[in-house]
């Protein structure tokens, strides 16, 4: 049976101690002294050269690490494929080529002292990678052929146009995974998988970095109603957002409960984790990269509508690269700096990496500054025991444009005009909302340790500790003498998040017969997520100084903390039948703080089954295939204080007020959601096609819903309680096809299909299905409504001369017309997911790249500009008689424009929200010629991303343009008071030496 | 220790952290052991007095849209009202917010009263009447404001239900013989719920013990949103500035316009200088928020009842309680010795200089004709004296099912916007226009003891 779990060393024990406690002082002294600390080049010394392509067509290969095992003498391959390993002493080595999702090579080299060795090598592509390692969701690590769960895999060094954020390197990458909303510099985009299946609690898969558990929600908003300080406008920032994109080197995705069964309660939303690079053996390789570009906004005004195709918005927008709004500082650009250094010997490697990043947003006040640091280290002081100890820390200093849907937000004001908060629209008036300051400044450290101890061949024993610690600075000035708050206001929102975590897995492989293998694991995992808020406000300031809280007449605090263990253990075992049988049986069981104290423990099992089908002697020659089915259960927990039954110890006037707060409830426990998915992974045409198929079913029994209570009895606040089941199906397809490839000339494409519908299953006794509770469905809606179902009124004459009519069975207006009148439109999230990409490569290995995405299948309520308030709508400017001065309609107006421009009515904003996005276009050229030859890899890359938008019906906006990430109610597609995403544009330049 | 031997420690210290209760006290919120602790009596009498203070702000704020003492701005959202409301209509089987807080002040201070009577230790009399009062005012304004009453979790009541529980936790304070203040307070409270019940000796010998000078209110505080003066915020440039003294029986009148502009000197402020009615303007702010549909931006003139959010809402004065007096005169035919009290009344007011009237003068006297004529100044004089303080909407509820004579003099909204005219005044019950609030949806889903279907069905 192959074993590939551990790093093959031939390196003794007592050797590799010494190097270990030699290296120590190197690994204190920094980047530039532990590269020179590393091994001098021997006395006459031979140097090896060749050139690395893949097999079959001769295409050469980049970025493939070139390592002498046992040495420090290693490198990366150019462009071209070439390299060159320079001061290697004389002598015999084993030679290894190796690249993540290429099979690796390895050859036999003699060199002799002044002689040059050519030594070229061809790698394959695997290209469903069955024999590769994944650690996500499995106990240990595992190869991909053992699992029965699909897995995806995103490797860094295929995305041709590395972006500044994280979150958008995973758009689009894998079917099921879904990240969409944001836009802002600097804001937390939503990411989903497979859809939504709570209603009640984050959706936010959790995040996993290096194996160390992290903060895997946005951080908060700092928004707080109940100050005298208004809405803030700032924005969501996400710390996945926080790591260097220049980091990392793979992720792997996880999506439903069949996967996630080992991480038990809070993993019901799926799992991402994120591998940094890590250090190699061989000589110093630094990777330097400057990026520059621009950002500017598309028109998301009401086209052919006679109005602004910025809604008002132009003099504070960028709407070309060098083309901004009077009130604008200048153009918009992004400047991001980032430098690395890997290396090390067999005993200890190193990954060093910093970053700067400077951005000035395509709105007025948008801006940030971020700075990044991250150490990596592999130490192997035996050969039983590895230690990797990863470090990072990141600095990000925003400024925000006071936007949303924010009384004192430029945005909602200049899109209604004269009808705003200030009464006029006249831009030099409106320009008084920029001088408020609103900062955030975020700071994030994730330091953990990974300990693998093998003591036999058969064990392995891995254990973590983790600490992600987040903190972030809101602060909202509202200058004195600015005009909403004259004397002037100052928020200061600290909030400190701190997640600390313990993991152990032990494995031990044996065998039961000659063919039958077992790998059996244990383990156990405990994460303390601990939330600190301090906010300070003050207000009446005694001049135009720049204030702190302490300037201010009169001033508040506030405090609020929580924090919740959870902590489980599991067991598994994975039969291995002849290497291509495999079952899994796993079960997990889970304890949290914030389960109720009847409810006690939840134990969450899994099976799950693959078979390597074409590893079987009738298969024919046709290629790999994997069939795979998966069976498994994970939860998601509570809130701190929703067991308990509490009130709230608010004040009045200076005196102590208890005000009943949740009624609480003794059995409340996690949701908990099981899932079957099954599917196949192939390879045909001599691996040339791949396909990718999975149909899942996902079934949260107990879905915890906020239940309304009895308001004459007291407690009137909705209680979490476990009822109701919900369902969430779909299938996932993804294909990849190389239609050409050759030494020259090569062409990708590839595609996916990916579908998710929910339903409401049923409901406890008497819940009635309502808004409140996102599933509003109507009197009997409970029984196949989907999640968030957009229930509203529909004109039944739209394009009468008449007054619109709201019912099916009578004229109706909209005060007559009932419950039973409104109208099921469909889901409020996307149910069709069409992914589509192509790579080019041309000679000179030249790469062009392009990918887009269409989503369907789902309905918006998009009812911009307040018409209740009688704001002038530029959709209805058509049927206005004066559309700049009044909203008197024309009498010919059709009753679907009356309803929508009627302030009281202002109905018929229910969109279907199809749309496609092209994410990316992006050209990469190999620069390597033009720099010496000490630089192994350089190249150019051009990257347009978010530049075409087709919509279905949506006649302004942006569907995508979602505003807070941590609003359960904004989880759903929703429409802000905000400005789209703008397009950007960036130029970027690689080297390595 | 070497690292091998740390590492089995590290196992050891993650088995038992994983097997072990994860038993966490998370800081904040009160577990409802705590409250029958000594130290917790005061905080949750004071609960009630907070969620009445909610209740008072939002549903004096409403009911003067109902009433016409204020004009809309046009506002929707945060601290508005969507179009309907806006136009006095109050949607069937909505406020459910409203009613909350109403249902939670009760609540509070009924919950505190039982476990004072449960309490082995000696509970300080004071404290038990003060929860007493907040009871009574809490039911009195449930009594006032709603048409039906639903009590923990019942069927539907009759609103006057409310009310007399309300008196009789009034009666409950008094037999505790507290100080003066809370005997002043559950006098005058009793006073007002009896004569809401019709008890005009009852309600007139109450009355009769409270003096001018009395006032007995509730808390308001800017320090959190949801108990800072409502009116007020709504009211003043914080952004909101969601409705205008204009076109009111106070403020300025849209008929006298000068280039398009209101003649200021209009109105029954600029007419007497009655300080309780005064008002201003801003010139940063000529102009409400939004627009008020067919009509347009409305101009802007803040009420200076309120002109703090920390401002607090009285409840209970002797001013109160001289109408009381007067309106148990004209319930007996005496309008001639009801205007007398009325006038007695405001001449204990010193008018404002305006535009068309000397400051510093004792307000001037209303001049009845007849019992009519009388019964109109009460009505004026009460809307006057409880303005924005959640008791007029309750007050032209009684005297319109009463059929009591004379006129609320509703300012004429109708011509600003077909807003004022499209709807009823209030809300609808069984097909008929009430001014009250309907038993909200949130309690008639989840309340199986009352029907789902309210007043709108």
């Amino acid at each position: 049976m192959t074993n590939r779990r551990f790093v093959p060393t031939t390196t003794a024990r007592t050797r590799g101690s010494r190097r270990f406690r030699a290296a120590l002082p190197a690994l204190l002294l920094g980047v530039g002294f532990l590269a020179s600390a590393l091994p001098a080049a021997a006395q006459e010394p031979g140097r090896i050269t060749g050139q690395v392509t893949m097999e079959g067509s001769g295409a050469p290969l980049g970025e493939v690490q070139i390592f002498l095992t046992d040495t420090g003498v290693g490198s990366l391959t150019r462009q071209n494929g070439r390299y060159v390993l320079l001061n290697v002493p004389p002598g015999s080595y084993e030679m290894r080529a190796e690249r993540i999702g290429l099979g690796s090579s390895t050859a036999q080299i003699t060199v002799a002292a002044g002689e040059t060795v050519v030594q070229d090598f061809t790698l394959t592509e695997e290209a469903l990678g069955l024999d590769e390692i994944v650690v996500t969701g499995t106990a240990g690590a595992a190869r991909q052929r053992e699992i029965g769960n699909t897995i995806a895999q995103i490797n860094a060094a295929e995305i041709p146009d590395r972006p500044v954020l994280v979150s958008d390197i995973l758009q689009s990458q894998a079917p099921g995974l879904e990240v969409y909303g944001g836009g802002g510099v600097g804001q937390a985009k939503i990411i989903r998988l497979r859809g939504q299946s709570s209603v009640s609690l984050s959706n936010h898969p959790l995040i996993y970095i290096d194996g160390v558990r992290m903060r895997s929600d946005p951080l908060p908003d700092a928004n707080p109603p109940d100050r005298r300080g208004g809405r803030s406008g700032n924005i969501a920032v996400s710390p996945l957002d926080n790591i260097n994109p220049n980091d990392i080197e793979r992720i792997e995705v996880i999506k439903g409960s069949a996967a996630t069964t080992l991480y038990g309660t809070e993993a019901s939303a799926g799992v991402i984790q994120v591998f940094t690079k890590r250090g190699a053996a061989g000589a110093p390789v630094w990777t330097a990269e400057v990026k520059g570009g621009s950002a500017w906004s598309r028109k998301f005004g009401v086209k052919d509508s006679g109005g602004d195709p910025y809604i008002n918005m132009g003099p504070w927008l960028c709407t070309g690269p060098f083309s901004c709004g009077e009130y604008h500082p200048g153009s918009p650009f992004t400047l991001d700096y980032s430098l690395s250094v890997r290396g090390g010997r067999q005993d200890l490697q190193y990954f060093i990496s910093g970053g700067f990043l400077d951005e000035q947003g395509y709105m007025t006040n948008d801006s940030q500054k971020k700075y990044h640091t991250r150490a990596n280290f592999t130490i192997t002081p035996a050969t039983d025991l590895t230690i990797q100890w990863n470090t990072a820390y990141s600095a990000n200093a925003l400024t925000m444009t006071n936007g949303q849907n924010n009384a004192q937000g430029i945005t909602l004001n200049a899109f209604r005009s004269e009808r705003n908060y200030f009464g006029t629209g006249d831009p030099a008036v409106l320009n008084e909302l920029m001088d408020q300051q609103l900062n955030q400044d975020v700071e994030r450290l994730t330091t953990g340790a990974t300990i693998t101890y093998s003591p036999m061949e058969r064990l392995t024993n891995r254990f973590t500790m983790g600490y992600d610690f987040s903190s972030q600075e809101h602060r909202n000035l509202r200058p004195y003498a600015w005009r909403q708050v004259p004397e002037g206001s100052l928020l200061n929102n600290t909030f400190q998040n701190r997640v600390l975590s313990f993991d152990y897995v032990g494995t031990y492989n044996f065998e039961l017969t000659s063919s039958i293998g077992s790998n059996f694991s244990w383990g156990g995992q405990a994460t303390g997520d601990d939330d600190r808020t301090v906010e300070a406000f003050g207000e009446n300031f005694p001049g135009a100084a720049d204030p702190t809280i302490n300037s201010a007449a009169l001033t508040q605090g506030f405090e609020t903390r929580s924090k919740i263990w959870n902590a489980g253990f599991f067991f598994q075992n994975v039969f291995d039948i002849s290497d291509r049988y495999f079952i899994t049986l796993g079960t997990r069981v889970d304890g949290n703080s914030a389960f109720g104290k009847g409810f006690g423990l939840q134990v969450y099992p899994k099976v799950s089954g693959s078979w390597i089908l074409s590893d079987e002697a009738f298969w024919p020659d046709l290629g790999e295939f994997k069939l795979r089915a998966a069976y498994g259960q994970s939860g998601r927990a509570p809130g701190a204080f929703d067991a308990v039954r509490t009130w709230s110890p608010a004040g009045l006037a200076g005196v102590p007020a208890f005000v009943p707060a949740n009624v609480g409830n003794d059995q409340v426990g996690p949701e908990v959601t099981e899932e079957i998915e099954a599917g196949f992974d192939a390879s045909w045409l001599g691996d040339r096609l791949t396909t990718t198929f999975t149909a899942y079913r996902q079934i949260t029994n107990d879905a915890l819903l906020f239940v309304p209570q009895i308001p004459s009895t007291g407690f009137t606040a909705s209680q979490l309680t476990n009822i109701g089941r919900l369902q969430n199906q779909g299938i996932e397809l993804e294909m990849g096809l190389t239609v050409l490839e050759s030494a020259n000339w090569g062409v990708d494409l590839g595609g996916s299909l990916t579908t998710n519908h929910s339903k409401v299953l049923e409901l406890g006794e008497g819940i009635i299905p309502t808004n409140s509770l996102r599933m509003d469905c109507g009197p009997n809606g409970d029984e196949g409504c989907p999640l968030r179902n957009m229930r509203d009124l529909l004109v039944r004459n739209p394009d009468e001369i008449a007054a619109p009519n709201y019912c099916l069975d009578r004229v109706c207006t909209e005060r007559q017309a009932v419950d039973s009148d409104l109208h099921n439109y469909g889901p409020n999230l996307p149910t069709t997911f069409i992914g589509g990409n192509m790579t080019v490569r041309a000679p000179g290995n030249i790469t062009l790249s392009a990918n887009g995405e269409f989503k369907g299948g789902f309905y918006m309520n998009e009812a911009v500009w307040s018409i209740s308030r009688s704001v002038r709508s530029h959709l209805c400017f058509p049927w206005y008689v004066d559309p700049q001065n009044s909203i008197e309609m024309k009498p010919d107006t059709p009753a679907l424009f009356r309803a929508r421009c009627n302030p009281r009515e202002g109905e018929g904003y229910m969109w279907k929200a199809d749309f496609f996005k092209l994410r990316s276009v992006s050209a990469t050229i190999p620069v390597d010629a033009v720099f010496p030859e000490r630089v192994s890899n350089a190249t150019f890359t051009l990257a347009l991303r978010n530049s075409y938008l087709w919509r279905k019906e949506m006649p302004f906006m942006d569907p995508e343009l979602t505003g807070d990430p941590n609003s359960g109610q904004r989880q759903g597609y929703n429409f802000e008071e905000s400005v789209p995403a703008p397009i950007t544009l960036h130029a970027s330049l690689r080297i390595t030496f | 220790m070497n690292i091998k031997q740390a590492f089995q420690s590290a196992i050891l210290l993650v088995a038992f952290v994983a097997t072990s209760a994860c038993e966490v006290i998370n800081p904040g919120p009160i577990q409802d052991e705590f409250l029958v602790r000594e130290e917790s009596r005061e905080g949750l009498v004071n609960g009630s007095q907070r969620r009445l203070s909610e209740g008072i702000g939002w549903i004096g704020y409403t009911g003067a849209l109902v009433t016409r003492q204020i004009m809309p701005g046009g506002q929707t959202g945060s601290y508005g009202h969507n179009v309907l409301a806006q136009g006095g209509y109050i949607a069937p089987g909505g406020y459910g917010g409203y009613f909350n807080d109403g249902q939670q002040a009760r609540f509070i201070a009924e919950t505190a009263l039982k476990l004072f009577a449960e309490s082995e230790d000696p509970v300080d009399s004071e404290v038990v009447a003060q929860a007493n009062v907040w009871a009574g005012f809490s039911n009195r304004l449930l009594g006032e404001n709603w048409c039906e009453a639903v009590i923990d979790g019942s069927g539907l009541l009759p609103g006057s239900d409310y009310l007399r529980r309300a008196e009789e936790q009034f009666t409950a304070a008094l037999s505790l013989n507290p100080g003066e203040t809370l005997r002043m307070a559950a006098t005058a409270g009793r006073a007002s719920v009896r004569a809401f019940l019709g008890d005009w000796g009852g309600a007139a010998a109450d009355a009769g013990g409270v003096p001018n000078t009395f006032e007995y209110s509730v808390a308001a505080d800017a320090n959190v949103a949801t108990t800072r003066n409502v009116p007020q915020w709504a009211n003043a440039r914080t952004p909101y500035l969601a409705f205008t003294m204009w076109n009111t029986y106070y403020g300025p009148q849209p008929d006298m316009m000068a280039g398009g502009a209101p003649v200021r000197a209009s109105g029954y402020y600029q007419e007497t200088g009655d300080p309780r009615t005064e008002w201003f303007e801003d010139p940063s702010f000529p102009w409400s928020n939004a627009s008020l549909l067919g009509y347009g931006q409305t101009p802007w003139f803040n009420q200076t009842k309120y002109d703090d959010p920390n401002d607090s809402y009285n409840v209970a004065s002797g001013a109160e309680m001289r109408l009381i007096e007067a309106e148990a005169q004209l319930t007996n035919g005496n309008w001639q010795a009801a205007m007398t009290t009325i006038n007695n009344l405001r001449a204990t007011y010193t008018t404002n200089e305006t535009m068309l009237h000397p400051g510093g003068m004792p307000l001037g006297p209303r001049d009845a004709m007849s019992l009519e004529g009388a019964w109109t100044y009460l009505k004026r004089e009460r809307a006057i004296e409880l303005f924005l303080e959640a008791r007029t909407l309750g007050d032209q509820r009684r005297w319109l099912e009463n059929g009591t004579p004379g006129d609320i003099e509703l300012p004429d909204f109708e011509r600003i916007s077909e807003i004022f005219s499209d709807n009823p005044r209030g809300t609808e019950i069984g097909g008929q226009a009430r001014l009250c609030f309907d038993v909200p949806d949130s309690e008639r889903e989840r309340n199986p003891n009352v029907p789902q279907i309210g007043g709108g069905g």
